[in-house]
């Protein structure tokens, strides 16, 4: 492999590993919170919100359901999306939304089913 | 010929494995019913057989440091190299499953997930470093940093053990999860066929071309 071609390949590959690592960094670097901690504090920040589904209702453009924690604590939290509808997130999943917390509501850009952990669901 | 045969036998294997998984096996893990849960049997298979290579190019490496050998270098170079193409499969497979049953490409909080691409950076530059060195003292470095770096591997697979893995759990040894045992085993047994040959052909290639080099440097 010819000397330019060689510095080439490995600028590459650390130009897009820096940015993985970045990437990772500032996603990482959002607050992992549950429904109960929750509050003004919290108020315009992004979060990641772990929890229990309930009450999903289907939209033509979006998902709404509550997040609770399985002892009385929920939140609201609102996901647009399009095309299929993602196909785990059911009632009764357990779930990280991703998003913006606003007004008691949790504007999610993802949300992320952990699957895993869910060997009773339907 | 004979890892040829390996290869052959390593291909019908896979193929007769895949029949099987799309006829027999369920396609339910996870309370999900969904055709792409069945990639878990190749993802699962290319990730073992993937780091089961690289322990193979571990100890290549180690038999190079305790006899100089360019062979053994040239094993453990083309180990590496097979190996990082079946992790790069098992980390493409695994984020097109987990697009749908997770709703995400990538989870950056899953230890799993972030170590098995710790393991494929490491690796790519054990290839790059290797692209630049022809000589019996980079034979050396590439055999030291060969060996540092599997400490990756055994990280990575007990990864979920070791510490909390949001999203993925243990793939085989969960309730939630019906595998096809014999068609597993036939899969595996397949891509460690297809695998073996792989790095057969792989350091074959590479000292025909080092004795194509000494050929072509000896003429006058």
């Amino acid at each position: 492999m010819k000397r330019r071609t060689r510095l080439l390949v490995s600028g590459t590959v650390t130009v897009f590993a820096m940015t993985m690592v970045l990437i990772g960094t500032l996603e990482s670097s959002v607050p992992f919170v549950g429904p109960a901690d929750l509050g003004p504090t919290l108020e315009g920040k992004r979060l990641q919100v772990e929890g229990i589904v309930q009450g999903l209702t289907v939209g033509p453009d979006d998902l709404t359901f509550e997040l609770s924690d399985g002892a009385g604590a929920t939140v609201l939290v609102r996901y647009p999306y399009s095309g299929q509808r993602p196909l785990t997130l059911e009632e009764g999943r357990l779930v990280v939304a991703k998003g913006l917390y606003r007004q008691r509501v949790v504007e999610a850009y993802q949300v992320s089913v952990r699957a895993h952990e869910d060997p009773g669901s339907p | 010929m004979g890892w040829r045969m390996v290869g052959l036998a390593g291909l019908g294997s896979t193929l007769v494995a895949t029949g099987f998984i799309a006829t027999q096996a369920s396609r339910e893990f996870y309370g999900v019913d969904h055709p792409v849960n069945l990639l878990f049997y190749f993802h699962v298979g290319v990730a073992w057989v993937g780091f089961v290579g690289l322990l193979v190019a571990t100890i290549a490496s180690v038999a190079f440091l305790r006899r100089p050998v360019p062979r053994r270098s040239w094993i453990a170079q083309a180990a590496v190299r097979v190996s990082f193409a079946f992790i790069t499969l098992t980390l493409l497979t695994g984020m097109v499953w987990g697009r749908f049953i997770w709703n995400s490409w990538w989870e950056w909080s899953d230890i799993r997930l972030v170590t098995a691409l710790v393991v494929w950076f490491i690796y790519a530059g054990y290839l790059i470093y290797h692209k630049q060195v022809d000589d019996l003292v980079g034979y050396r470095r590439g055999a030291v940093f060969c060996i540092l770096a599997f400490v990756s591997v055994p990280i990575t697979v007990a990864s979920t053990r070791l510490w909390q893995s949001p999203f993925h759990g243990a793939s085989v040894t969960t309730d939630s999860v019906a595998i096809h045992g014999p068609a597993f085993a036939m899969m595996l047994a397949g891509i460690s066929g297809i695998y073996f040959y792989l790095v057969s052909l792989r350091w074959r290639l590479q000292a025909a071309e080092h004795q194509s080099v000494i050929v072509g440097t000896s003429r006058p």
